[in-house]
């Protein structure tokens, strides 16, 4: 064995992935090589460093991030409570599927556009949008719903109507406010819902 | 019988809250400590424990319980740190020719985090030193350290994260190990 793969079995050794017979070899080299033994005398302190470096749990998470994780999530999916449904009605799904076609071209335009969105009604030069991320900074607030189609919303500010994003997520600061619901959608079959439900919302709301 | 974390994702993808809820307790401390080394930045490692969970929850549907959750969820967890390393556009490669040079200045260029003392436990110098020269690592080097000396995984689990070959993950530690040596070695007095 050469020092070259004498160094190469080392970090196998290192590895915890070494056969024994190539132990026995390397350790043969190590007995009339001091330039190797040194060498694995300060691999194997560097890597008690590196271990050491690492143990420490000096950075500790806010406190309430596993709570803005758990309010951040978006509702169940829809789509399995639509799954079942058609199951159970077969013909309604039937005339379902051919008012969905009529809306395909629709719905094909929505697809086609991976542009980021934002509607956030007059209040929409109060958001800060860095690349692909839409923010509500602190301090600031949306008095209605914000809506952002293909991003990112952080959200470190006030936000009093509903938070929607289709095609990305959302991301609460501990400073976040948000008095209606936070909704992700992910599919245009469910952004349609989403407009038909608000459409109905509406409608409901007018009588 | 299957693992807790297992068990948890698939009750998790029943509706169950609860579930979810103690996924979230279990992980969000050792995300965030693998994150937080890997960006080295606090706002970095909060939204990268954030979008990690929010990932989980919406693919509990596909997860494949045959894969143990811990590897399912770091990969997740580096993937999208090593994806907010590259969009800082800093390339280096360990592979480039003249890779050995002692300074890696453009690293200077990593938004350095402001230090709240109140968390902050007392460092060793050496212990510093060594916290900066992994830092210094580019990423795909640090992902395999941290991995193996954060988290304490063997190569084999280190592959199933990252995806790679093992033979790859192999030349990645043993490249990692070689660059450390050069850089902290001499600090180690026995
Ligand atoms: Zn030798």
């Amino acid at each position: 064995m050469d020092c070259r793969m004498a160094v190469r079995v080392m970090h196998e050794y290192l590895d915890r992935e070494l056969a024994r017979d190539r132990l026995a070899e390397l350790e043969t080299h190590l007995r009339g090589c001091p330039a190797c033994r040194n060498r694995l005398e300060i691999l194997t302190g560097t890597e008690a460093l590196i271990r050491s470096a690492c143990a420490g749990r000096e950075a500790l998470p806010p406190a309430d991030l596993p709570d803005r994780i758990l309010r951040s999530l978006p509702a169940p999916p829809r789509s399995r409570k639509w799954a079942r449904w058609v199951r159970r009605h077969p013909a309604v799904t039937a005339a379902c599927f051919f008012a969905l076609v009529m809306l395909g071209s629709w719905l094909a335009t929505w697809n086609q556009d991976d542009r980021l969105r934002v509607e956030a009604g007059p209040d929409a030069d109060r958001l800060v949008i860095e690349g692909n991320t839409v923010i509500v900074p602190a301090g600031q607030k949306v008095s209605g719903d914000l809506v952002v189609a293909n991003g990112t919303v952080r959200v470190d500010g006030e936000v009093e109507g509903n938070v929607t994003v289709i095609d990305g997520h959302v991301l609460l600061a501990s400073s976040a406010q948000i008095a209606g619901e936070i909704q992700e959608i992910d599919r245009a079959v469910d952004w349609l819902f989403f407009r038909i439900n608000a459409w109905l919302d509406k409608l409901m709301g007018s009588r | 019988m299957k693992p807790m974390e297992t068990r948890l994702a698939l009750l998790a993808r029943k509706g169950d809250g609860r579930a979810f809820a103690e996924l979230v307790h279990l992980y969000g401390d050792k995300l965030y400590q693998l994150a937080y080394r890997m960006t080295g930045n606090r706002q970095d490692a909060e939204d990268v424990v954030q979008e990690t969970f929010l990932r989980v929850f919406r693919n509990l549907d596909r997860y494949d319980e045959n894969l143990k959750f811990s590897t399912w969820i770091y990969r997740i967890a580096s993937n999208l740190c090593i994806d907010r390393l590259r969009k800082r556009r800093i390339v280096y490669s360990l592979d480039a020719p003249g890779a050995d040079r002692e300074d890696l200045d453009g690293y200077s260029a990593l938004p350095a985090d402001e230090h709240t003392p109140e968390h902050e436990v007392v460092l060793t110098e050496t212990q510093r030193a060594v916290r900066q020269a992994i830092e210094t690592l580019p990423a795909k080097y640090r992902a395999v350290m941290l991995l193996r000396y954060m988290q304490d995984l063997s190569l084999q689990e280190i592959a199933e994260v990252l995806e790679l070959p093992v033979t790859t993950v192999k030349t990645r530690m043993h490249r990692a190990r070689e660059y450390m040596r050069r850089k902290v070695g001499h600090l180690f007095k026995p």
